[in-house]
């Protein structure tokens, strides 16, 4: 079947057998491997992407989903739009050692940038509990939970200006 | 910590950016023309005694773009 949906900013029409995976469909006909597979079962988090503006894991989405809606990958994610500046929480993770391997760190911040954008004056706990749904291997969290109270603060900056 | 060298220092991971931008390009990422993934069959039975292996295994052959 044929759908089109806002990829990234790109109106895009694809042609998938109806039972893809979004995440399938990202990295395997799209070639947008930045989209991990942590898992395959829901788990890990590190497929996160928005759909239409909310965190969704992509290896839990079929591809018709997709068809007359925007869809963000971490390919996507940006400063300011057309810039080739990163986005304030990618900034964030690299000065804080948000990462290490980086292989959660995609879904790591398209979950960390929805939680910030929903609600600008986060906790910490509210932090460690929105990102129950990610799993990183590396590292104890510490760092990764730094990493998003400061961008979700550098977030918060950008918009008053 | 902002002048300091060797040990004690924190300096930028010179790895970050494309990791943080998606385009960290791990092994599962990689594709290849003609590229096969590779599948073990293991003994369900531990300290067996193997007298018979059936190569390629019963229905393998069958699939289609299976390589021995």
């Amino acid at each position: 079947m044929q759908i089109s949906f806002t990829l990234n900013g790109r109106p895009t029409t694809v042609d998938v057998e109806p039972a893809t995976l979004v995440a399938e469909l990202l990295r395997e006909q799209l070639n947008l491997t930045g989209t991990h597979i942590g898992c395959d079962t829901s788990q890990c988090g590190a497929c996160v992407v928005h759909l239409d503006g909310l965190p969704v894991k992509s290896c839990t989405l079929l591809a018709p989903a997709l068809d007359g809606a925007t869809l963000l990958t971490i390919e996507g994610l940006q400063g300011a739009p057309g810039s080739n500046l990163m986005h304030p929480m990618q900034e964030a993770f690299r000065e804080h050692h948000g990462l290490q391997c980086g292989f959660c760190t995609p879904g790591m911040l398209m979950t960390a940038v929805a939680l910030a954008a929903e609600k600008p004056d986060l906790t910490e706990a509210e932090v460690r509990h929105g990102l129950e749904g990610n799993i990183c291997r590396c590292t104890g969290y510490q760092n990764i939970v730094v990493s998003v109270m400061a961008g979700a603060a550098a977030m918060n900056a950008a918009k008053g200006e | 910590m902002g002048n300091v060298i060797g040990i004690g220092a924190a300096p930028k991971r010179k790895e970050d950016q494309r990791f943080l931008t998606g385009r960290g390009n791990y092994v599962s990422d990689i594709k290849r023309p003609g590229m096969a993934a590779g599948v073990f069959v293991r003994s369900p039975h531990g300290h067996a005694v193997l007298r018979l292996a059936r190569y390629p295994a019963a229905g393998a052959s069958r699939t289609p773009r299976v390589f021995r």
